[in-house]
């Protein structure tokens, strides 16, 4: 369980750095995406269900369908 | 444990705000925040563990003291929730910013300049 | 990077010394020895008869700063509308002719959206039940909802969204659904108990029906989050496939 807990902290905080790195918002999606989902697995390993629950929807669909959407709107207007 | 725990928390919100300040888009900005954002969860759920705690949901005849603290679970179950509109709301602003300014940068959005 | 970004990256380093400097003071994870959590650990169950011990605080001990956060959802949810209004109305000319500029979905991306919004929907009615007995519960239920609603604009497109959830229903449903929860925790006030005390019968923890208001506290939050949802995503999907050429 501690070695769980270790690998996906790490993944954690190397998927925030990623994300703040990647200057190209198109690009920047995936990887906020990908951040979503391994904090969801992080909370699981936390014994957090609940949050973990809340996480897994907002991470993996809501927020980058939102981001999508808004790169989707500012590029229409020739951005 | 302890440090890579507490390491990541520190890491996200650096990695974030680091972002934020110098970010040359305003919707690469709100992922930076969403990623400064995250720090806060890692860091209550990280508070709240306890070693052999188990997640607090009763099954049948649990020794009740083996709970991880519900308490920080419930602020960061709503917060995740509560954060996901606000970085709508965040979005909606930079969409605004766009069609005013017709540049995501806010660097060239003069009338921001104080 | 210019003199101006550096001080700033200057200041959010210092501020993360200043950070870690506070976290090195706390206890170590493992050793959480909050009292509250003891407490609360050992009588939440016996007390408000919810298994979900997270349910319980989320909506009783912790009832009232709840009602806080759901009313700041409701104000982000309320400001996208507002500042994503305007931009609608001006191109409401493009948009009663229907014009629809992202091209069609292709028939594996229907199917998959289709299979995951059936999916989402049942999720989302299945935490909002059972968010006393096992994890989960409104909030959780109204993302799950708002997925749903996601999946129906990518299964159907933006007509189908509009028939699914017409103007204002979502909107509707986002205000009846936080009311409902405000009311919910007035009730207790008023034959004189604390906000959001429990006013039903318990029953038999892990039951369907048991843990008396704090089922009808998730389905209401459901609703208001669900709602919610549905409102944003709606109003960021019209603004990117719904009114011609924009601006």
């Amino acid at each position: 369980m501690t070695a769980l807990r270790a690998i996906l902290l790490v993944a954690v905080a190397g998927l925030g750095v990623g994300a703040v790195a990647t200057r190209d918002p198109a690009r920047q999606v995936f990887v906020l995406g990908a951040l979503g989902l391994a904090l969801a697995a992080l909370f699981r390993a936390l014994e957090a269900p609940d949050v973990a629950l809340s996480q897994i929807v907002v991470g993996a669909a809501i927020t980058p369908a939102l981001f999508v959407l808004a790169l989707a709107k500012v590029r229409r207007r020739g951005g | 444990m302890t440090a890579l725990a507490y390491g990541t928390v520190a890491v996200l919100l650096v990695a974030g705000l680091l972002g934020v300040v110098t970010t040359r888009n305003l919707i690469h900005l709100v992922g930076c925040l969403a990623v400064a954002q995250s720090s806060t969860y890692v860091l209550l759920l990280a508070v709240g563990l306890r070693s052999g705690g188990r997640a607090p949901v009763a099954t049948g005849a649990p020794p009740p003291t083996a709970f991880v603290d519900p308490v920080v679970q419930a602020l960061a179950l709503t917060d995740v929730v509560v954060g996901a509109v606000v970085t709508a709301l965040l979005l909606a602003l930079a969409i605004q910013a766009h069609k005013r300014f017709r540049t995501l940068d806010p660097r060239d959005m003069r009338s921001l300049r104080g | 990077m210019t003199r101006r970004d550096a001080a700033a990256a200057g200041a959010v380093v210092a501020l993360g010394a200043v950070v870690l400097a506070g976290l090195a003071g706390l206890p170590a994870p493992g050793d959480a020895r909050s009292a509250m959590a003891a407490l609360i650990a050992s009588t939440a169950v016996q007390a408000r008869h919810a298994t979900d011990v997270v349910a319980t605080v989320t909506f009783d001990y912790r009832g009232f700063d709840t009602i806080g956060e759901e009313l700041m959802l409701l104000a982000a949810s309320v400001g996208v509308e507002l500042l994503l209004r305007p931009l609608r109305d001006e191109a409401l000319k493009l948009r009663r002719a229907a014009r629809i500029v992202a091209p069609s979905p292709s028939a594996a991306t229907r199917w998959s959206a289709r299979q995951a919004g059936v999916l989402a929907l049942v999720l989302g009615v299945a935490l909002a039940a059972h968010g006393h007995v096992s994890p989960g519960g409104g909030f959780q239920a109204g993302v799950a909802l708002g997925a749903a609603t996601l999946c129906v604009y990518l299964a159907s497109h933006l007509p189908g969204l509009r028939a699914v959830v017409p103007d204002h229903h979502a909107a509707i449903a986002e205000g009846a659904g936080a009311a409902a929860f405000v009311l919910l925790g007035g009730v207790s006030v008023a034959t004189g108990g604390a906000y959001l005390e429990n006013v039903l019968p318990l029953g038999t923890p892990g039951r369907l029906l048991s843990a008396g208001t704090i089922p009808v506290a998730n389905l209401a939050v459901a609703l208001a989050v669900g709602g919610s949802f549905a409102t944003v995503l709606k109003e960021f999907v019209e603004q990117a496939v719904g009114e011609g050429r924009g601006g």
